[in-house]
């Protein structure tokens, strides 16, 4: 069936889009959620259009390479904003301009593909395994590696202790740097015994080209960024459709045009987020003193929100706490929790690194 | 008591295939149309209509990624046996009067089991691909199954006291006075609850839930993805046709012929749960067990002797 060519484009079917967020481009990404022609999707298996967005550190490159490799053919690469060559993948599409701009450039993508799959952006990394494991033995059997060792480069989960005095088998992940729900350039390494977190190391990488992203009117981008983190925070939690509707908000906050009735319509969707009893079920994870827990963070942040669309002399503060002295609590924080509370706490702490630079958050 | 009723092998297939089928594009379309609504988008009703067969289509051309080492035998029976299993849960549901695959004496019993086995082919699902996050997601999973697991028993009990018989067949009968929703209200609420436990949706969504990046389905793409969201639909609806059969009087209904009655109230039961993935946020695995044992389960048991007492 060539629905590709044929088909209006207002009748296709959204277009599955993973995005690999930079700092600097993640909140601009977040927007994207309004779109209707696109769907951002939560994992590169589902996607079939990457998109690139923002800064992408060195060190993060391997694993970019990784996520490309992992969004299945036949693929689209669509790069915006991305400083200079920082990405090195080849990109179908390269794109300079707003949310709008993305959204056609991922639909020619998209058509381009559709009319001919062999034209799929190819695989950065070789398809063979990354860490051999060769015992001692002639046929490679043996040696000490299976008990307590690194079999095939990763380590065997062996049993530790719980406090509830069971012996638990502990897993080694790395979550991050480009998991959906963590904001960019996150990495966590966590050891977890079943859904409970027991250790958990914070990396933060910024980026090695800084991109401070314009507006001289501080509450507009306030509203703007807090905007863009709601309408995250509204997918993490399973809320998509309402996540769509904050990010089509976001994208309507600039500097001009009629604050009086954004600011309604944000404050009209603060009355819908809180009727879906999310602050309810945020209540009492992820306290770090002396902000609160998640659901008191939640509540600021969406009256901050409404007050910067209302009043442009309120203080556009979106979070005290800032992404760095965040990044020194998670350590202390998380240990304890489960991971479905881990990243709940993790999200509800702003730490989109581009905003900082920006100069916005004390 | 009703007898057991039977139909043909190739009527009973036809049958459970084309209420699947279709209710499945349903469930698809209704929940694209709730989104909309909620995300004040444009509803354009050809487009909404359309868009999960194109989307199916879309699907349909993409690679079926394997990842190192997986268990591929379960990862594709795993939606196979889900979708097995709600044909099975829905064999035993009146359609219509006098038209069911087997409503059996023991039809309660047959979909509590099939529904218990749902927790094995949702946690394979999460095995199989041998990937971090949907093994996380099907253990989280298994943690809370057992507390939906056991309202369900007692609801669907409750509503079998007043028929006298455990054929669903029968509890349709039973409420030609009144329906069991009015009769034993904390039934389809409980009810409810189990079903967005079971299809895993809304503010149960524990096993493809965001906050693990995809969960269950992470690894999924192409066919394979098609055929698990295919099969969660299906079970969607069975549940949603069980719960019209127990608590809203299946079939029985004034001037519409029977069928037309249990699949406005089957639809009625889908819009209300999809309604809720949309506007209700996810509750954590611990406090969903929390709740299910310290509020939820009290309550099918003030139930079923609210039932206990109708029936004296």
């Amino acid at each position: 069936m060539a629905v590709g060519r044929r088909t209006p484009t207002r009748h296709r079917a959204p277009i599955p889009v993973f995005a690999a967020a930079g700092v600097g481009g993640w909140g601009p990404a977040q927007e994207l959620r309004g779109a209707p022609e696109l769907r951002l999707v939560t994992t590169p298996r589902h996607a079939a259009v990457l998109l690139v967005t923002g800064s992408v550190p060195d060190g993060h490159l391997v694993a970019l390479r990784r996520v490309h490799d992992q969004v299945p053919h036949p693929r689209a690469v669509v790069a915006w904003r991305t400083a200079g060559a920082a990405t090195r993948i080849p990109a179908t599409v390269e794109v300079a301009g707003d949310g709008a701009a993305v959204v056609t450039a991922v639909q020619r993508a998209w058509t381009a593909l559709d009319a001919d799959p062999s034209a799929t952006a190819a695989d950065q990394l070789p398809d063979v395994e990354p860490n051999e494991w060769r015992g001692v033995g002639p046929y490679g059997q043996g040696g000490e590696g299976m008990m307590g060792g690194t079999p095939y480069g990763r380590p065997m989960a062996m049993t530790g202790d719980d406090p509830d005095g069971l012996a638990l088998d502990e897993l080694h992940l790395t979550l991050g740097p480009f998991l959906d729900p963590l904001p960019a350039g996150l990495t966590l390494d966590v050891v977890m015994q079943g859904e409970v977190l027991r250790e958990a190391e914070v990396r933060l990488d910024a980026p090695t080209a800084a991109d401070t992203p314009a507006g001289s009117d501080r509450a507009a981008a306030s509203a703007r960024h807090g905007l863009q983190w709601l309408a995250h925070a509204l997918h993490v939690e399973g809320l998509d459709a309402l996540a769509a509707h904050a990010a089509a908000l976001a994208a309507r906050v600039t500097g001009d045009g009629d604050r009086g009735a954004l600011s309604r319509r944000a404050e009209a969707l603060a009355r819908r987020v809180r009727r879906t009893g999310v602050l309810r079920t945020l209540r009492g994870v992820g306290v770090v003193e002396p902000a609160g827990d998640a659901a008191a963070r939640w509540q600021a942040r969406l009256d901050v929100i409404a007050g910067a669309l209302r009043d442009d002399h309120a203080p556009a503060v979106l979070d005290p706490t800032g992404p760095a002295i965040a990044c020194d609590l998670l350590p202390r924080v998380l240990p304890g929790s489960t991971l479905t509370d881990a990243i709940s706490t993790i999200v509800s702490l702003d730490i989109d690194v581009a905003h900082r630079e920006a100069g916005l958050r004390r | 008591m009703s007898d057991v009723t039977t139909l043909s092998p190739v009527a009973a297939v036809a049958l459970i295939g084309a209420t699947l089928i279709t209710g499945a594009y349903a469930v698809a379309v209704i929940d694209r149309l709730l989104f909309a609504a909620v995300a004040r988008w444009p509803l354009s009703l050809p487009t909404l209509v359309s868009q999960p067969a194109r989307e199916a289509a879309m699907m349909h051309r993409r690679q079926v990624v394997t990842t190192e080492a997986p268990d591929t035998i379960l990862w594709v029976l795993a939606p196979a046996a889900y979708a097995g299993l709600a044909a099975t849960a829905l064999s035993v549901i009146p359609l219509a009067p006098g038209v069911a695959v087997a409503d059996v004496r023991t039809g309660i019993v047959v979909f509590g089991a099939a529904e218990a086995l749902a927790i094995v082919a949702i946690f394979l699902h999460g095995w199989a691909p041998n990937s971090p996050f949907p093994m996380i997601a099907g253990y989280r999973f298994v943690g809370v199954a057992l507390s939906y697991e056991l309202l369900s028993m007692f609801v669907l009990i409750a509503a079998a006291l007043p028929a006298e018989s455990l054929a669903i067949g029968a509890i349709v009968e039973s409420q030609q006075s009144l329906w069991n929703v009015i009769r034993q209200p904390l039934g389809l609420p409980l009810f409810l609850i189990v079903t967005a436990g079971v299809t895993f949706t809304g503010p149960l969504d524990i096993v493809d839930a965001s906050d693990i990046a995809g969960g269950g389905g992470a690894e999924d793409s192409g066919v394979a993805r098609l055929a698990w969201r295919a099969a969660r639909a299906a079970m969607l609806v069975t549940f949603a046709a069980a719960a019209a059969a127990v608590f809203l009087g299946g079939w029985l209904g004034p001037v519409l012929p029977g069928a037309v009655w249990m699949a406005l109230k089957t639809t009625a039961v889908v819009v209300t749960v999809l309604a809720g993935r949309h506007l209700l946020a996810r509750v954590s695995p611990e406090r969903f067990v929390r709740l299910a044992w310290t509020v939820l389960l009290p309550l099918a048991f003030l139930d079923l002797a609210i039932a206990g007492m109708g029936s004296l």
